[in-house]
């Protein structure tokens, strides 16, 4: 293993150094001009930048594109027929449905939950421990997410004593433990939550500190005249941090329309809990159809690129507006 | 209007905001992090005190899970699958065979190896590059300048699985048209990973180096210049050690961000036990011991251990990434 260690460290060394001499060899080489290189230093800067995103992100999501239109092994043109089984057949519609409860879902829970704990947390003697508590689940993978969540909702036949707390608090209550991962439709909404307890910690952290920027003035007069709390809340404070909330809102659409692991590691993808990016992996690698999985990633791609351009259009809108 | 701000410059919170805008520093949010927000609530109303129930019932929803995880992780075989964790509290038969078994042989140990070799670079590769690509679309002039830099920044909205069935086939196969070879095969699942990961991490990285440095005061690197400094010279020592703060966000950022991450490893590299990192061999552990529940939490727990470290030593970096690129995922 020490071996395997050395040469990692050796080959990322090595890495470096490539990296670190496309920037300074050309450097000495237009040094030595007599205007000293002038704009050309500033291609030298980017040009890494500009190889890389090209060949690895531009190029292939191009190829992509492209290979949405040929068959399995992407040799034959096949017109529109993935595309068309990616709207129509009901693995692919699924899927898509699925997707849609997941935004909703994790969305609306951890916008709200997080904008609870960010105000509270204030009522507390060290708010910034408990905005850790709900923000630490950040830090883990979903795959360790998964199997925290797994085990609380392990499930043994009715009779025998309960492993997971979520079929020993139903039993406790007199009722009759099940199977959560696997009865559908709920299931897909227990595995929902795993990502709401994940992700939730990021809506409170911004609204804590979009919540810090609201203006004092405002919360004084308001105060002044009479407004109660939650009025002072819904007429002063939400408005002002609009711009935040939209925020929040995109990145959170965006990052759970691209849900995979949880999906993938809990169940993949059976008992009605598909997805589209678990879809797009097993059409991918387990059946080889490179053209289903190109279908399926621009499908992903053109489904996020309206939200994001929703996002700079508000953000814009709020500039102009200051 | 303020907010909580650090470094150099400007006013005015960042969040979210996009390339278009004038660049402005890169702002931790939470470096007076006990001071609370005015909103017109206090602790003594009705509201107050509703809120902070219900916020503490939240916290233990949220922690109680984790603690079963723990619990279940020192339980031995038998007890973990006869009965819940908390009966562990009334009869503690406690062990650290798991944690052993788990290390050794289902290479755990190695993985977290791994695991540090996928992430260490793909941290610093991208920061290497954004850094100086930051530091040429804030002070140096070159045709298309803008465009780059709206385009690069655009991309983060393609997400990796764009990428993932061409990229595949040309990490196996090489790229060529006809008979010659643009690009060969490259073999070396570290490689591939890196490459992927510093591609897909370079946007926001750019983004936020480039708001960064171009707030630097334009004083300093105008004295610089004037003294003849070159641009290399200018990089190195100035603009380099000014930026540490924005550097510092993104790199626990992307660290975090690529050791949890387990659909790039797994697509690139798949399941290879001298190579996979942590969350794969993680994910194959509940393939296959779904049963044993006692090795999974272990398993589990150790592959926190990196993560939740890093995070508790560098919340504030972490938080002020988060803020600082919340288009990004």
């Amino acid at each position: 293993m020490l071996n395997a260690a050395v040469n990692g460290v050796l080959a990322a060394l090595a890495a470096a150094l490539v990296l670190l001499l496309c920037y300074l060899v050309p450097n000495v080489l237009i040094a030595r001009r007599r205007n000293g290189g002038g704009h050309l230093q500033g291609w030298i800067f980017v040009g890494p930048l500009v190889v890389i995103m090209a060949l690895l992100v531009v190029a292939p999501t191009i190829r992509t594109a492209y290979l949405s239109f040929f068959d399995k092994t992407g040799d034959e043109f096949v017109g529109l027929s993935n595309w068309s089984w990616a709207v129509t057949s009901e693995t692919a519609r699924s899927a898509l449905r699925n997707n849609a409860l997941w935004v909703v879902g994790v969305t609306a829970f951890t916008m709200t939950i997080g904008f609870i704990v960010a105000l509270g947390s204030d009522m507390f003697k060290r708010p910034s421990f408990v905005r850790a508590a709900i923000f630490a689940p950040m830090a883990i993978s979903a795959v360790g997410a998964t199997i925290i969540w797994q085990l609380v909702y392990a499930f043994r036949p009715a009779g025998s004593s309960q492993v997971g707390l979520l079929n020993e608090l139903v039993v406790l209550a007199g009722r009759e433990p099940r199977a959560w991962l696997v009865n559908e439709p709920t299931n897909t909404w227990f595995l929902i939550w795993i990502m709401i307890w994940m992700w939730t910690g990021f809506a409170t952290v911004v609204f804590s500190a979009a919540l810090r920027t609201v203006p004092a003035d405002q919360i004084e007069a308001a105060q002044l005249d009479g407004a109660k709390p939650l009025q002072t809340l819904w007429y002063i404070v939400l408005p002002a941090i609009r711009t935040t909330t939209t925020v929040i809102l995109v990145a959170t659409v965006v990052t759970v329309l691209k849900v995979f692991d949880i999906v993938r590691v809990a169940t993949n993808g059976q008992f009605g809990t598909n997805v589209l990016a678990n879809e797009m992996i097993n059409q991918a690698i387990s059946r080889r159809d490179t053209g289903r999985a190109s279908a399926l990633a621009i499908l992903l791609l053109v489904i996020i690129v309206p939200f994001m351009a929703y996002n700079a259009y508000r953000i814009r809108q709020d500039r102009l507006a200051s | 209007m303020s907010a909580v701000e650090l470094t150099p410059t400007t006013g005015g919170h960042l969040v979210g905001k996009l390339p278009d805008e004038e660049p402005r520093g890169v702002e931790l949010v939470e470096s007076a992090p006990d001071h609370r927000a005015n909103v017109g609530l206090r602790r003594s109303t009705t509201t107050g005190r509703v809120l902070r129930v219900v916020t503490a019932g939240l916290i233990l929803l949220w922690l109680i899970p984790s603690l079963g995880l723990l619990v279940t992780s020192f339980r031995t075989a038998d007890d973990a699958r006869q009965n819940g964790w908390w009966n562990a509290f009334r009869d503690p038969n406690l062990t650290f065979e798991n944690y052993r078994t788990v290390l050794g042989a289902s290479g755990l140990g190695r993985a977290v190896m791994n695991s540090l070799l996928i992430a260490v670079p793909s941290t610093v590769f991208p920061l290497m590059i954004a850094v100086f690509a930051g530091y040429a679309f804030s002070w140096m002039h070159f045709r298309y300048r803008e465009l780059i830099f709206a385009t690069t920044v655009a991309l983060m909205v393609v997400p990796v699985q764009m990428a993932l069935v061409p990229l595949l086939s040309a990490f196996s196969r090489g790229v060529s048209l006809g008979e010659i070879t643009v690009l060969p095969s490259i073999d070396h699942p570290l490689l591939r990973l890196w490459l992927v990961n510093t591609a897909y991490g370079l946007p926001l990285a750019t983004y936020l180096m480039r708001n960064y440095i171009g707030s630097l005061p334009a004083e300093i690197i105008a004295a610089a210049r004037v003294d003849g400094a070159s641009a290399l010279a200018i990089f190195w020592r100035i603009v380099l050690p000014l930026s540490k703060p924005a550097i510092a966000s993104f790199a626990i950022f992307q660290f975090l961000f690529v050791y949890n991450d387990y659909l790039v490893a797994v697509t690139f590299v798949g399941l290879n036990k001298d190579t996979a990192p942590v969350t794969v061999i993680l994910a194959d552990l509940v393939g296959s011991r779904g049963e044993n529940a006692h090795l999974l939490t272990a398993a589990a727990w150790v592959s926190m251990v990196v993560p939740l470290a890093v995070f508790f030593a560098f919340q504030r970096q972490f938080v002020s990434g988060l803020t600082a690129g919340a288009v990004k995922s």
